[in-house]
């Protein structure tokens, strides 16, 4: 991961300025040190889109996407591609324990593993998308739970499918909030490019 | 065969191949289709499985909203036994949610419901328990407790590890290993996550600490995904060629977990019917574990931090009255990052609820810091309900000989596979290093008779300052060689407790410290902070003299005041002698003994001299008052009656108190230490002495004084009541009903002279 990007990134998710050094000397520091409580892991699967409407449903699914939203975001997709992706627990702890010892660091490492968790996140599933791109598909973009007026309470029923608890430690709590923080589900739609779809 | 157990394979990818829709609830479908269920139940058992396990991994109330869990789970466990299979395990796994503090979830809630389903499924008739799949090692506690407190079956317990060897939580699997077997499951190991090849280095630890059976259940490999499906790797003979190694490991319990099929189990038993079980040795190891990390005493010096306890520590003290927990973790975050290795944790406070706080403090701490904890209290209730929360197995200081201490303390340790420090300390106190051996030998001997293994067994060779007798350093440390040379057991100290009322008393810790050290000792109890400790652990060697502390500047030692204040013993009776020649006793105590005393009272207030001087002084006066009494009647209605509190047996104080107040005239009746109140009452009907001292030590001791008072009261005493001893402050003293707070031995005979009037 490009580590000057990242921390720009998250620098400017703290909300200071680009010429901040100081800022960006403690985002460093705190990056190099405890980077290594990072511990990224996803899970997939791709099913097929049985119905498109009323409302999404998925082959071998149990439970239908409901809204408007997905349907729109699904319309053109013959997949859909479920995923799951975590951290891991340990940032959220250490972000705890900095959060009374060493505030500053808190915050900067709270701001470091959100930009990295969007961007591991993306570049694991940029695996993914190439395998079906070179299947003759294109990909959507990751479409969460929450967006639009796809309910929160999809996260469980993904994370289920997915065994994401089991599989990768992410849990979800009973009100669709995903834990650990640093955590994500999404859907991707796999659209088929004019007449390149390869079997 | 004999000797293996062999269990099933994998329920929910035979039952995706049958038609189970990703998100459904497996489970269901022991009421919708219940002849699926039985059918791969069959398929294992003519495999050769000997244990089928039922089709109720994810049924819990929790999860399942809206289902009758309790009729998916007598299903699941009647369809397992209609399979034929020799026995039938109750699979039971974890909530898919965190507990507290990482979570919302709740240990009594998640307990509740895993009482839900082990009743069940016993009454359904499973044969065995097996709580598997596990990553969060309180939950498998939690499920653990809740096995063995409502069934009589036996529990085996399986985690599941990512390739770094941790759970994704963080535990490895020698602690939770060490913590799961304490806890008294029949059986630890581990099952899913990884291939049985790669699982071989974690099933070696395992074996390596574990007293009971080891289980294993590992995938067929690692899951691939092809075209969105996931698939294991591993075929058959691979897995069995791998389990072959995990059986020569020492394992004796082996089935599959997900992707394995009747063909992995049919190879598996076909690999096992020419193997003999591999004997292990009993492992023998004395621990303390958190969720993530083991400690071992005995491997080097592991250092206790006694920053969390309010004795003597007023913010402490107050952010716990003011319930901020900030304040508390950021004080265990520092002891972690100066090196310490386990923290001791004692919220005795007599204005708190101690176990409501205690289970506090345990919670958040063990949300934050990722050392053991060493729970210290002497509240049974406080110690029950914190060991039952706590993700790992603690250290219990202290259990004691007394009686009360031993039926209070012991079944906890043993229900909650704690490691518990024994103190040497009994009706008596121990003096010399022979008897605190013949202390911890009686310590040993009544609580492996109570069912403790010794290896959990610490021993506590009692810290007594050295300021009231020199010798204490010595035989602390001599008592600690021969306790592990000779009884082969770890042992713990208060380390700091040795230089009380002394000067330079980082100086003389530190010396104590590396004296200990070098005579073998496991684990001080100290401040990690202090950079002179720090210094003694990395090896540095101090040699301290403390003679010099109790060899005084003889100059000025003429005369009666002069030997007094100097603290010259030997000559004092013919100095008395001479003088009686030609003035009046009276005379000699009023215008000799009490000048010095109070000279040598004011220097010790102001910190110029220390308890070592003051008491050598009121030695001195001692005697000199022996020659002064001879042949003078010296019965009579005492002045001060003094006692020690029940429950409390430290008297060190007390008796400097009075020491000195016998030194300044006055008459005392010592009821000494662990006093009823009854007694005290009594004592004071029958002398109706003018005051009354009370001494307490310990912050558990307190209630007893605040008894005391009242009983007094109740009675009519007319008495001017005093209280002192470590924990009490003016506050307390005042909330314990006391018409004084005696700070120390000097200020209790203002307090006499104030009551008394005399002489």
């Amino acid at each position: 991961m490009d580590e000057t990007r990242l921390l720009k990134d998250a620098l400017r998710l703290l909300g200071a300025k680009k010429e901040d050094e100081e800022a960006l000397s403690l985002l460093e520091r705190v990056y190099r040190t405890y980077a290594s409580v990072f511990r990224p892991r996803a899970v997939y699967s791709l099913l097929k889109i049985k119905e498109h409407s009323p409302e999404v449903r998925l082959e071998g699914y149990a439970f239908p996407l409901v809204g408007e939203s997905i349907r729109r975001h699904l319309e053109k997709a013959e997949y859909a591609l479920l995923s799951a992706f975590t951290l891991g627990i340990a940032v959220d702890q250490k972000i705890k324990e900095l959060s009374l010892s060493r505030p500053s660091d808190a915050v900067a490492l709270n701001a470091i593993a959100s930009v990295y968790a969007e961007r591991i996140a993306d570049e694991m599933l940029a695996e993914e998308r190439g395998k079906l791109e070179e299947k003759g598909y294109k990909t959507t973009f990751r479409f969460c739970p929450g967006y639009g007026d796809l309910p929160l309470g999809t996260n469980g029923e993904i994370a289920l499918a997915l065994g994401a608890q089991k599989k990768i430690g992410l849990t979800v709590t009973e009100k669709g909030l995903l834990l650990p923080g640093k955590s994500m589900i999404g859907i991707c739609g796999a659209e088929p490019k004019d007449n390149e779809v390869k079997d | 065969m004999k000797g293996f157990t062999i269990f099933d394979g994998a329920m929910g990818t035979m039952l995706q191949a049958r038609g189970l829709k990703a998100g459904a609830f497996p489970e269901t479908y022991n009421l919708t289709h219940p002849d699926v269920v039985r059918d791969i139940h069959r398929a294992y058992v003519e495999a050769g499985a000997e244990v089928v396990t039922a089709n109720t991994f994810g049924a819990n109330p929790f999860k399942m909203k809206n289902t009758d869990v309790e009729s998916v789970i007598k299903a699941g466990v009647r369809l397992a036994k209609e399979s034929g299979a020799k026995k039938v395990a109750l699979d039971v796994s974890a909530h898919g949610a965190l507990l507290e503090p990482n979570g919302t979830l709740s240990f009594d809630e998640a307990y509740e419901n895993y009482k839900k389903i082990v009743t069940w499924g016993a009454e359904a008739g499973a044969d065995i328990i097996l709580i598997e799949t596990m990553s969060d090692l309180l939950e498998a506690k939690c499920a653990l407790l809740a096995a063995k407190e409502n069934t009589s079956l036996p529990v085996y317990v399986t985690m599941t590890y990512m390739e770094d060897g941790r759970t994704f939580l963080g535990t490895d699997p020698v602690t939770a290993t060490i913590t799961l077997s304490s806890l008294g499951a029949d059986a630890v190991g581990v099952n899913c996550s990884l291939g049985a090849a790669d699982m071989l280095p974690l099933v070696e630890k395992i074996c390596a600490y574990a007293p009971c059976p080891v289980i294993v259940q590992p995938n067929a490999g690692l899951p691939k995904v092809k075209d969105g499906k996931t698939y294991y790797e591993d075929t058959p003979e691979i897995f069995s060629a791998a389990m072959e190694k995990i059986a020569e490991a020492g394992v004796t319990i082996l089935g599959g977990c997900c992707g394995t099929t009747p063909e992995h189990i049919t190879a598996l038993k076909k690999m096992l019917e020419k193997k003999e079980p591999v004997l292990r040795e009993t492992p023998s190891y004395t621990a303390a574990t958190s969720a993530t990390k083991t400690v071992f005493l005995g491997e080097g010096v592991k250092v206790i931090g006694e920053r969390l306890n309010p004795t003597g520590k007023k913010k402490l003290k107050a952010a716990l009255l003011e319930g901020d927990i900030d304040y508390i973790l950021k004080e265990a975050i520092d002891q972690e990052r100066a090196g310490a290795d386990i923290l001791d944790v004692n919220v005795g406070l007599p204005e708190l609820d101690e176990a409501k706080t205690l289970v506090r403090v345990t919670k958040e701490l063990q949300g934050t810091v990722s050392l053991p904890l060493q729970l210290d209290s002497s509240s049974k209730e406080a110690l029950e309900r914190a060991c039952r929360i706590y993700a790992g197995k603690p250290i219990i200081n202290s259990v004691n000989l007394k009686k009360e201490s031993l039926d209070a303390i012991v079944p906890i340790a043993k229900k909650y596979g704690a490691t518990l420090v024994g103190l040497c300390l009994g009706d008596t106190m121990p003096k010399t290093h022979e008897e605190r051996y013949a202390f911890a030998e009686k310590l040993v001997a009544e609580l492996t008779a109570r069912g403790i293994k010794k290896s959990d067994i610490i021993i506590d060779c009692l810290v007594l300052t050295i300021a009231t007798d020199e010798t204490q350093a010595e035989e602390t440390a001599l008592a600690v060689e021969k306790v592990t040379k000779e009884l082969d057991v770890r042992t713990v100290l208060g380390v700091s407790n040795v230089s009380f009322g002394m000067p330079d008393r980082l100086k003389i810790n530190a010396a104590f410290l590396g004296q200990c050290i070098r005579a073998g000792l496991s684990a001080p109890i100290l401040n990690p902070l202090v950079t002179e400790y720090a210094e003694v652990l990395q090896g540095k060697l101090i040699s301290l003299d403390t003679s010099a502390y109790f060899t005084f500047d003889k100059e000025g030692a003429e005369g009666i005041r002069g030997m007094i204040f100097c603290g010259v013993v030997g000559g004092i009776e013919d100095a008395v002698r001479e003088a009686l020649k030609t003035r009046e006793p009276l005379d000699i105590i009023n215008e000799d003994f009490i000048p010095a005393l109070d000279e040598i009272g004011v220097k010790f207030e102001k910190g110029e001299v220390f308890l070592p001087r003051l008491i050598a002084a009121a030695e001195v006066v001692k005697r000199g008052m022996d020659v002064l009494r001879t042949g003078e009647e010296t019965t009579g209605e005492p002045d001060v009656i003094l006692a020690t509190v029940k429950g409390d047996i430290h008297d060190i104080g007390k008796n400097i108190v009075k020491m000195l107040l016998q030194s300044y005239g006055y008459k005392v009746l010592d009821l000494g230490k662990d006093v009823d109140e009854n007694d005290v009452v009594d004592a004071w009907l029958r002398t109706k002495a003018p005051m009354i001292g009370l001494s307490a030590l310990m912050t558990t001791t307190v209630p007893s004084m605040k008894r005391t008072i009242d009983a007094l009261r109740a009675a009519g005493s007319t008495a001017q009541i005093a209280v002192g001893g470590a924990v009490l402050t003016p506050e307390y003293a005042k909330e314990v009903g006391a018409d004084f707070y005696g700070k120390d031995a000097r200020e209790t005979v203002k307090i006499a002279e104030k009551v008394i009037r005399k002489p």
